[in-house]
């Protein structure tokens, strides 16, 4: 995540008006890859729960679809503008370290939830309430060097620049694009669509602070933060409780029912060399689940090219191929007795990755 | 098969064994499918005109039959289209719906008491030759079919009752096309549930076919006589391109007891399984986003996945793991299945054990099926493939009566698979006589999953992105008797995409929504226990979604009948009725389908109590075997045998509510504006009486604001009125799956903002 936060940070020191298409669509890129990254923390997190039907379960689900559908607006947006939108090319490999100024090496890791509420190293709390903390997002640029708080730009402030680079711009809007209709994923037609697109990804993801002026503390009463944003959402799921309006302090509390916590595989954390010394037939079951991974991935890619529903249709099937592969993955552990068990390790395609390196390499220069 | 020569012919069969043809109101018609899985091919040149003819009419499905010659060895040759061959066919076609036993217990008969030969429609036999010819025969029609019904002692006489006509094509080979879709009716009849409507005909029929084939060579001359094929003129399949999990090809295989092949072929055995739900997202709004995999389907993750997701037949269909499919209702079984049949192929193709003989070069969608060869077994198997196979609850085509068995063995079948030739006890119109009279009643009651391939369910509309409901508009079962050709086909675009096209049906106006036949007062008012005044009223029903208020006068010999338009956004309706003589009125609440219901009726939660009688019923309401009502045109129904002043208040637990509607008072007029944001509505407009006690004052439109096009969530204008004490807002639209509501809103002004 470091090369896409640092690809961030560049943009962001473009000055405003130098901001042109090519900036636009490379920051639609970056966009891309920030929406992927989070997917798979998350999936793995998901798949340490054993039965679906858990609230938790279908709350980190819920996110999930999210975070797909802001990457499919993301794609569509960059697409519109006449860009080609690079999936394969925008996978991490897990753990990436974020840089940063006020929490270095802050790291996002696949790891499978805790089994009980309230645990200090819960990835709920260590890796997605990090990664969806309102004043803390997965993308703050630490080069500007002043320090500041204030000044790291948020993600949120990062689609608040794309979006003001589109209303400068006014492209004319094209391209290949996708809908979907399970997640709510519209095309871009005209300003207004990416206007709208761009708003509920910052509604969504971004959300509002805990504490201060304009924050959870005035939210109204009609208006959960839970349904605001992700970050309230993850730390519900940490908790083990609903937020709860209180209407003696006119404000809202993790102090409403319990939000169970339900009983979990004990997923290992993965480490930068994947799953230590697998067997040979845990070996390939990993594979199945990196092959289909890749797949997703080059299907997805494909879709955006074609713009063909069909093409949509088979990334979609092959997600749940990935499902399957990980249950498959974790009942074999589980059945052997194997002390630790893994989920999917998610490797990154074995692309060339000529594109990245280039664009990395824009941005470094940028930075510069 | 190399063709063998006519000479060495012993023996003629007719091929389809069962030919399917299907209703239509068009003169134009097309040939159902010849090679299994292929999709019918009618002429025309845009999508809108494949299946309905330029005046937007359903064309019929020809069945068409062909002889085969064989000899000794079972080597055959196609006879049909050969110079020395001549055919007399005969077909004879019966429709006896009206005197079958009643479905699905069949204790007793339809129509009882009236007298059978007056209930069956059969115009006997008609006969045509079939010769190779540039020019065929004239048309043969059976149109001179004829049913007595009777009600007490008034007698109808529905004749000439067309059921279809013969004709051959330039091979002469027999084409049998069905009736035009009329369903007629004694004039005291009516549609009052869902298979048995008493004093009902349609036009759907079936039959034997017989064929003599003259064959002449080098001067000699011999004749054969083939076995029977039979033909069944059913129902129009709206998504021709779509396949039924089970087909009844499936269940017959089946019922035969036909084994799975020891290794099947994956173009003919698994292709049809995997095929169906990836055609199902074109009728099924559940299913999009779904099945998205691609021929042929041979990676092990895609298999082992796949695989678990179907329901066991052997375990009453459970066995397998998330959701079980198919997912189609089933009412003889806990949960629907393949067949056991199709169930062990799958078995097998989920272990590998399966020959691949999809080609490259076919692409990942379907096999090219115009350039197969038409066979025997492939004619028969064709016809079948593209019919229901389950659920048989009647079923579409056919139903139990095909699989019906005793001691064991199939029942109605002289010579089971391979032949499919029916036993000498089925007469014409055995095989139609148990399914839903008139078909159109079942069609409308059997939305959601039940036959979505034949019967979609939901739709994208052409050049529109969202599922809407594919029988919109119908608004109760009567309608689909006279709309269902105006119900739109479910194609394939250029790009792959399903879309329905040719749809003629309209949207009611929003004159045609809100008109009241009787007249109704809107100012209510009267002693204990009606409503004293329109703010009481107003104040009881602040805060809920209101269908239809008001206050009326009963009339002798003429019921008052209350519109009240539903949607899929609604979840409970209650009724009010209001009466200082409650005794003297007949209430019915009527949904889009089944029996009127009376107070007290089961399902229907009644109270009555002081002059009030409160209706309540819960949303979706179960009419009948697992067919439910909700979205449409239900009714109110009141009379009473002399005047009698009473009130009226429906209301629903609805998705659609109006909660922004604001008016300010300037200058003694009201600027009024309903506000739609937060509404899941597709599109609404509104309207303002202005309730005076000294006089109706003219109602005024609000217009659209802002540029949001036919997605207005906003409507606002000018009242000039400045003696109204009260306000009617009343707001026609259509809800997210294109059913058209109803919904009022009764302000006082005097305390407007």
């Amino acid at each position: 995540m470091a090369i896409l936060v640092d690809t961030i940070s560049a943009q962001l020191t473009v000055p405003e008006d130098d901001r042109d298409i090519t900036w636009l669509r490379e920051s639609l890129q970056a966009a891309i890859a920030v929406e992927l990254a989070t997917i798979p923390p998350y999936l793995y997190g998901m798949w340490s729960i054993k039965d679906k039907s858990q609230e938790v379960y279908r709350h980190i689900h819920a996110i999930v679809m999210q975070e797909m559908l802001h990457m499919g607006l993301a794609c569509n947006l960059l697409s519109a503008v006449g860009g080609h939108p690079r999936i394969s090319a925008a996978a991490l490999h897990y753990p990436a370290k974020l840089p940063g100024g006020v929490r270095e090496n802050f790291p996002v890791y696949l790891e499978g939830l805790a089994a009980a509420p309230n645990k200090p190293g819960d990835v709920v709390k260590k890796v997605y309430m990090e990664i969806e903390m309102p004043e803390h997002p997965v993308a703050f640029a630490p080069t500007d060097g002043s320090g500041g708080r204030e000044t790291f730009p948020t993600i949120g402030a990062f689609y608040q620049a794309v979006k003001k680079c589109v209303n400068k711009l006014s492209p004319q809007f094209g391209g290949t694009q996708q809908t979907a209709r399970a997640i709510g994923l519209f095309k871009i037609a005209k300003l207004a669509d990416a206007n709208k697109a761009i708003d509920l990804i910052i509604d969504q993801g971004e959300g509002r602070p805990e504490t201060g002026p304009g924050t959870l503390e005035v939210l109204p009463a009609d208006q959960s933060p839970a349904k605001v944003a992700h970050y309230y959402r993850f730390k519900e799921i940490w908790t083990g409780h609903h937020l709860k309006y209180n209407t003696a302090q006119h404000k809202w509390k993790f102090d409403g029912p319990v939000m169970k916590r339900p009983a979990v595989y004990p997923l290992e954390k993965l480490g930068a060399s994947g799953v230590p010394s697998p067997s040979a037939e845990l070996k390939k079951k990993l594979k199945e689940c990196n092959d289909t991974y890749h797949l997703v991935l080059s299907d997805l890619e494909t879709a955006w090219k074609t713009g063909r529903e069909d093409d949509m249709d088979q990334a979609v099937d092959r997600m749940r191929n990935l499902e399957d592969g990980a249950a498959e993955l974790i009942k074999y552990q589980v059945g052997k007795g194997l002390p630790k068990i893994y989920g999917p390790e998610f490797t990154p395609p074995p692309v060339p990755r000529a594109d990245t390196r280039a664009s990395a390499g824009r941005a470094a220069a940028l930075t510069d | 098969m190399a063709e063998i020569s006519i000479a060495d012919v012993t023996k003629v069969e007719i091929h389809p064994a069962i030919g399917i043809a299907r209703v239509g109101d068009s003169d134009e018609y097309f040939i159902g499918p010849e090679v299994p899985g292929a999709v019918p091919e009618p002429p025309g040149n845009t999508l809108e005109t494949k299946f309905k003819d330029a005046q937007g009419r359903v064309k019929r499905q020809a069945a068409r039959f062909r002889c085969f010659g064989y000899d000794d060895h079972g080597k055959y040759v196609e006879l049909t289209g050969k110079a020395e061959v001549t055919i007399k066919w005969e077909v004879t076609l019966a429709n006896k719906k009206a005197a079958a036993p009643v479905f699905p217990d069949g204790e007793e008969r339809r129509n009882k008491g009236q007298q059978e030969k007056d209930l069956i429609i059969a115009p006997g036999s008609r006969g045509i030759v079939g010769t190779k010819t540039t020019t065929p025969p004239a048309p043969v029609a059976f149109d001179n079919g004829r049913v007595k019904f009777t009600i007490g002692t008034v007698a109808k006489v529905i004749d000439k009752i067309y059921l279809g006509e013969l004709r051959t094509d330039e091979n002469g080979c027999l084409l049998v096309l069905g009736g035009r879709g009329l369903s007629q009716r004694h004039p005291g009849a009516k549609l009052e549930e869902t298979f048995n409507n008493a004093n009902w005909c349609d036009d759907v029929s079936d039959g034997p076919v017989r064929a003599e084939a003259t064959i002449k060579v080098g001067g000699a001359e011999r004749k054969f006589t083939a076995e029977p094929a039979w033909v069944l003129a059913a129902p129009p399949k709206f998504a021709p391109e779509a396949e039924s999990p089970t087909s009844l090809w499936d269940q017959i295989m089946h019922a035969f007891g036909v084994k799975a092949p020891a290794r099947p072929s994956y173009v003919h055995d698994v292709f049809p399984i995997l095929q169906s739900p990836r055609t199902m997202k074109g009728v099924s709004q559940a299913s999009a986003g779904h099945h998205g995999w691609r021929h042929p389907v041979t990676d092990e993750p895609t298999r082992r996945r796949v695989f678990k997701r179907i329901g066991d037949p052997t375990k009453n269909g459970t066995g397998g793991t998330d959701s079980l499919m198919p997912q189609l209702t089933e009412l003889t079984k806990e949960y629907p299945s393949l067949t056991p049949r199709q169930y062990e192929i799958m078995k097998k193709w989920h272990a590998g054990t399966f020959d691949n003989d999809w080609k490259a070069e076919w692409g990942y969608d379907r096999p090219p099926f115009a350039s197969f060869p038409i066979t025997p077994d492939g004619l028969d198997r064709a016809a079948l493939h593209a019919c229901v196979g389950a659920a048989f609850f009647p079923g579409i085509e056919g139903g139990r009566f095909l699989i019906e068995k005793k001691d064991g063995k199939p029942k109605n079948w002289k010579t089971p698979y391979p032949r499919l030739r029916f036993a000498s006890h089925v007469k014409p119109g055995d095989v139609t006589a148990r399914m839903a009279i008139p078909w159109q009643a079942d069609f409308y009651a059997c939305g959601p999953v039940w036959w979505p391939a034949p019967r979609p369910n939901e739709v994208v509309p052409r050049n529109k992105t969202n599922y809407v409901a594919w029988d919109r508009n119908v608004s109760v079962d009567e309608g689909m008797i006279n709309k269902w050709s105006q119900l739109g086909y479910v194609l394939r675009d250029a790009d792959g995409r399903w879309v329905e096209v040719a749809r003629s049906l309209p949207s009611p106006t929003a004159r045609e929504l809100t008109r009241v036949v009787h007249e109704v007062g809107a100012a209510v008012s009267g002693p204990e226990p009606l409503w004293p005044d329109v703010g009481r009223l107003a104040a009881d029903l602040a805060g809920a979604a209101v269908l239809s208020f008001g206050q009326a006068t009963t009339e002798k010999e003429r019921p008052h009948t209350w519109p009240l338009w539903l949607t899929e956004l609604d979840g409970e309706l209650t009724v009010e009725i209001r009466c200082a003589d409650l005794d003297r009125l007949e209430v019915r609440l009527a949904p889009p389908m089944g029996p009127a219901l009376a107070p007290g009726d089961f399902g229907l939660v009644t109270s009555r109590a002081d002059g009030r009688l409160e209706l309540r019923v819960e949303l979706p309401f179960h009419v009948q075997a697992g067919r439910y009502a909700r979205a449409g045109l239900w009714r109110v129904d009141v009379s009473a045998d002399r005047e009698v002043v009473y009130q009226f208040a429906a209301t629903a637990d609805s998705l659609i509510t109006f909660p922004a509607v604001t008016t300010a008072g300037q200058d003694g007029s009201i600027s009024a504006r309903v506000d739609f944001t937060g509404a899941p509505i597709s599109d609404g407009t509104a309207v303002v009486q202005p309730l005076s006690p000294e006089l109706e004052l003219e109602e005024v439109a609000l217009r659209s604001e802002g540029a949001t096009g036919a997605a207005a969530d906003r409507v606002a204008g000018q009242v000039a009125i400045q003696k109204a004490e009260h306000l009617r807002i009343q707001v026609t639209g259509t809800s997210p799956m294109g059913h058209p509501f109803v919904r009022e809103r009764l302000l006082r002004t005097d305390e407007l903002p």
